[in-house]
């Protein structure tokens, strides 16, 4: 078993509004090994991005981080300073970001924008008390450039974002986060804005860098196949909860959440020939100015019974690697087929 | 596939050029060629899927059809009548026969209208109904795509995602129209949305006797409900064949590596499959070069696809291709 490098303990944001308490993320608790990919997979609005967001303390008034703690190699990453956190951000915890075309700063060249990351957080090699010297940056700037293919990185560094098509500026976005070499790489929807044959390029990419460098990576993402393709262990998000984490074969070939379920029943399947009708979910996802008071899943669920409306379900183990929150797999609940598992609640 | 089938809408050779820039002499000096002579027929009944990645024209390819973008040449036959050429005027009568639905559900809605308005309009424009039974239609047509009656005198920013979408259906269908171009329908939504909107289209078609062309990046999806499928790349159509057919066996080297870069919601089936990654971005639609718009990209590349232009062919039944090397690479 690997060290774990990032954990997750009832953390819960929340956004004050003028019209009430948007509570985004309610208790949500995972952990993450050195080395894993862990897969993040949820709806817009099921508060997977502001999870991530709470992991780099990148929220922002109105927002807050309400309860929990963000173990970070043992260290709670909620209790630092500001100031405290800029030590880590960058260099210990990167982030890339959904929109390639938005989160480079248009008026400056690449080279200022790596080089001043680089410069921020890299010690220089001989004075530890000295930040890198140009040159140096510079150099580490291109071999990174290099690294995530971009061709002929000497002159295109030189360049501005306006310059870069949206899979290269992908790319460079990717290579700034890497170049303090981060313990833990944050990907929020990074091929979203991206066309397929570009995004298999990306995803190609960072296996290889995870491969090379042995990061861990947390990749959210609304797009099942790109989860199948890439992750290890996955987390479902829904409503401000988790509804179910597992590794990637669980959660793929033996969900036990009836909302894991309805997803990959509202993808069409790759059969040939026949053609099987999608199951829509139907109805709506929740408001979260006034969540339900009980599993956010359960005006959606076919299966839910008075207690989902009532009270929100625990973790059930369904195997030393699976959990999922739903009542069905309680001991008392009526045997439904598809919920049926040896043990009770955890 | 029946033997007699009717071509509803037949594109024969459609272009759409946008000068960008002009010399002094008003001379266009920068085209972009978004849409470069593509032609295909979609038969009544049957759901023609276009797809391509950004850039590659498909929207342009909509737009043009229903005359919202003037083509730059080329024919749109509607049922036997060729329309690219027609004035506004004339062109209103075939508006009521093609309706469009657009990708973005939040911007393709007046805010300022009520859902009654916003359906309302296309019964009015055409005088189609008035009064009471105008808002007998309205609420029927509501309630057909999953709405309720008291939805009618909301605006649109009371709706989520997926409702307006259904406003957009309905007010597509308020007209009756025979043809709908849904451009990106579904992309704007979430997974589990995309599913209640696409069986609703669906169920539409099969009781209405729609033709669909639909637009979409998304390819499992247009596998999903298309009958056939035009596949795009830089203003020109690459391949043309049934859905089927196509996914099991592309024959054009874009085609196939477009459908290999799809993940499939599927981690046994992905640890198998034998990826083809593209080098490079999609080149510049800004006065391309001669020969194949995918020579850049191909890996079959020879000398003669750099120099001409290959025409889309029928190369086994049904299926069209253009490619130069479509024989050699696929061994027919």
């Amino acid at each position: 078993m690997a060290d774990k490098i990032l954990e997750l303990k009832n953390l819960k944001t929340s956004f004050y509004t003028h019209l009430g308490e948007v509570q985004a993320v309610r208790g949500v608790s995972y952990e993450l090994e050195e080395g894993d990919i862990l897969g993040i997979v949820g709806e817009s609005g099921s508060g997977k991005s502001v999870t991530s967001l709470s992991i780099m303390r990148l929220i922002d008034i109105p927002g807050k981080i309400k309860e929990g703690q963000i173990l970070f190699k043992g260290t709670d990453l909620a209790q630092l300073s500001e100031q405290e956190m800029r030590e880590y951000r960058g260099k210990e915890l990167s982030m890339i970001f959904q929109d390639p075309m938005t989160s480079l700063n248009p008026v400056f060249s690449i080279e200022n924008q790596m080089c001043e990351v680089i410069r921020t957080h890299v010690k220089d090699e001989n004075d530890s008390s000295k930040a890198i010297s140009k040159r140096d940056a510079f150099e580490r700037a291109v071999k990174y450039l290099e690294l995530v293919g971009i061709p002929e990185p000497r002159t295109r560094i030189k360049q501005y974002p306006h310059q870069f098509s949206g899979g290269m500026r992908q790319r460079a976005l990717i290579a700034m986060a890497l170049s303090c070499e981060p313990k833990l790489l944050i990907a929020d929807e990074p091929t979203t804005a991206l066309d397929v044959t570009i995004q298999a390029q990306i995803l190609e990419l960072l296996k290889e860098l995870q491969r090379k460098t042995g990061t861990s990576i947390i990749f959210i993402t609304h797009d099942l196949g790109v989860i199948a393709e890439l992750c290890t262990n996955v987390v479902v998000m829904y409503g401000g909860m988790m509804m179910e984490k597992g590794t990637v074969d669980e959660i793929f070939y033996n969900p036990k959440h009836p909302y894991t379920q309805g997803l990959h029943k509202s993808v069409p399947k790759d059969v040939v020939g026949q053609k099987e009708r999608l199951v829509p979910i139907e109805g709506s996802p929740p408001d979260l100015l006034n969540p339900p008071q009980g599993c956010p899943f359960a005006p959606r669920c076919q299966h839910a019974m008075k207690i989902c409306l009532e009270e929100a379900a625990p973790l059930f183990e369904v195997s030393k690697t699976q959990v999922s929150s739903c009542w069905l797999l309680s001991k008392e609940a009526p045997a439904v087929e598809g919920f049926k598992i040896e043990g009770g609640a955890k | 596939m029946s033997i007699e089938r009717q071509p509803l809408l037949e594109v024969k050779n459609l272009k759409k050029h946008f000068v960008i820039k002009r010399n002094l002499f008003g001379k266009a000096e920068a085209t972009v060629h978004a849409v470069d002579g593509i032609s295909f027929t979609i038969y009544k009944g049957e759901t023609f899927g276009l797809v391509g990645e950004s850039g590659c024209g498909k929207s342009t390819t909509g737009r043009t059809i229903i005359k919202l973008y003037d083509p730059t040449d080329g024919e749109v036959v509607y049922n036997g009548n060729e329309i690219g050429g027609l004035s506004e005027t004339k062109m209103r009568n075939y508006r009521q026969k093609i309706q469009m639905i657009f990708q973005d559900p939040y911007a393709s809605l007046n805010t300022r209208m009520t859902v009654t308005d916003i359906i309302g309009e296309g019964i009015d424009t055409h005088k189609l109904l008035t009064g009471e039974a105008r808002q007998e239609r309205i609420y029927q047509l509501l309630e057909r795509v999953g709405l309720k009656r008291e939805h009618a005198s909301r605006y649109p920013h009371e709706f989520s995602g997926g409702q307006r979408q259904r406003i957009g259906i309905a007010r597509a269908l308020a007209i009756n129209p025979e043809l709908i171009i849904c451009d990106e329908p579904i992309s704007a939504l979430d997974v589990s949305i995309q599913a209640q909107v696409v069986n609703m289209l669906e169920d539409l078609q099969k009781e209405l006797g729609l033709t669909y062309l639909f637009i979409a990046h998304d390819l499992s999806m247009v596998k999903y409900i298309s009958d056939r499928i035009g596949v795009m790349y830089l203003g020109k159509m690459m391949e043309i064949a049934g859905s089927d057919p196509l996914y099991e066996n592309p024959l054009h080297p874009y085609t196939k590596a477009l459908l290999s870069s799809i993940p499939l919601p599927d981690p046994n089936a992905n640890k198998n499959s034998n990826r083809i990654v593209l080098e490079g971005d999609v080149p510049s639609p800004i006065n391309p070069k001669p020969g194949c718009r995918f020579a850049s990209r191909c890996r079959y590349c020879e000398d003669i696809c750099k120099q001409s232009d290959p025409e889309l062919e029928e190369i086994l039944p049904e299926r069209f291709v253009a490619c130069h090397l479509v024989k050699k690479i696929n061994n027919l």
